[in-house]
């Protein structure tokens, strides 16, 4: 038996016909201009690193870009130190995922776990933004000697206030578990 | 690996489209949606390792909700939704039965949603069961028994259509 093919009564004549007959319909295609769109896209896409913002050296902070909203800054380093000091005295298990608001809101998050840490990039937990990449550069110590994965991001916002169409590279630092 | 994003296109595009339109009926919507997932496959390869199939078509359903989401943040939708009320046509035209192909179209908006998205990922989309239940995040024995209902329930709404008719 083909094991993609679970155990099942074979269809009837009725359903075996029925299923042919909406295998020779055609799906509408999509425009012929879709594929350049895409391939442009990722054009603009390849070269978006050049024009990013450069990383600033301060650790143990949520890097943001300069256009997001008012008040942000802020309230990124709070969750960033508040996982910090969840991470320190609980010393939960690598399996536990972490959350980092990169907006300040509750429903936009980026969900991080593991050691070393990934990031969810479920776009039910990024909402209006598109994880485009994901790259950890290792360990490196805060201000207290204190060892931080360093997590550098690209996301796309794709929010109706959006005021870049290319993804912006954030930097997050996670504390290292002690497992 | 090294992902031919182009040949995957050429593969699904028309079966990704249909797909994307479960939940965005506009035809130009269900492209931007497929277009925002081919966007990640390239730029995020490493996700769609192995078999990327599955996973574009769960690329493609999140970028549909999503979108469906910032249209309700914009504004509250035009209407509660045009997939009751208006015609849409996803198949190309049929010189044969054109009355046949509105009805099945017809019949597959009436569908319930979770068989109706099984379907369309087995027939037009071509994919196993084993594939379908990866792309939907359900057991593979789930995803055959929703295909069997959904061939099962189409037809009854065909007879009642050819009844109504």
């Amino acid at each position: 038996m083909n094991a993609d093919t679970p155990p099942l009564d074979p269809l009837n004549e009725r359903e075996a016909a029925l299923e042919l007959e909406l295998r020779s319909m055609a799906p509408l295609a999509p425009s012929s201009s879709l594929k350049d769109r895409i391939r442009q896209a990722a054009a603009e896409l390849d070269s978006a690193p050049a024009s990013l913002p450069v990383e600033p050296e301060r650790k143990n902070v949520v890097e943001v870009p300069f256009w997001r909203k008012p008040g942000f800054a802020a309230v990124a380093a709070a969750v960033v130190i508040g996982i910090f000091a969840t991470s320190f005295f609980f010393s939960p298990d690598s399996s536990e995922p972490v959350a980092v608001s990169l907006v300040g809101d509750p429903e936009d998050e980026l969900i991080i776990w593991g050691n070393p840490p990934k990031v969810d990039p479920s776009p039910f937990a990024l909402r209006n933004q598109v994880l485009v990449s994901q790259q950890n550069d290792g360990i490196v110590e805060d201000e207290h000697g204190r060892p931080m994965w360093k997590i550098r991001i690209q996301v796309l916002d794709r929010s109706p206030s959006a005021k870049s169409a290319v993804p912006v590279e954030q930097v997050v630092y996670v504390p290292v578990r002690h497992d | 690996m090294d992902l031919d994003w182009e040949q995957l296109y050429d593969q699904h595009a028309k079966a990704l489209v249909l797909y994307a339109r479960q939940w965005l009926p506009s035809m130009s919507d269900a492209e931007d949606a497929v277009q925002d997932a081919f966007i990640r496959l390239i730029k995020s390869p490493k996700q769609f390792d192995e078999n990327p199939v599955p996973i574009l078509y769960q690329a493609v359903k999140w970028a549909a909700l999503d979108r469906i989401r910032s249209s309700e943040r914009r504004q509250k939708r035009e209407e509660t939704s045009t997939m009751d009320h208006e015609p849409i046509s996803y198949f190309e035209d049929s010189l044969e039965s054109q009355e046949r192909k509105e009805a099945i179209e017809k019949s597959l908006q009436k569908l319930p949603e979770d068989q109706r998205e099984v379907l369309k990922l087995r027939v037009w989309g071509e994919l196993g069961f084993r594939e379908i239940g990866e792309a939907l995040g359900i057991s593979i024995n789930t995803a055959a028994s929703r295909y069997r209902y959904a061939l099962k329930k189409l037809g009854e709404l065909l007879d009642a259509q050819e009844l109504t008719a």
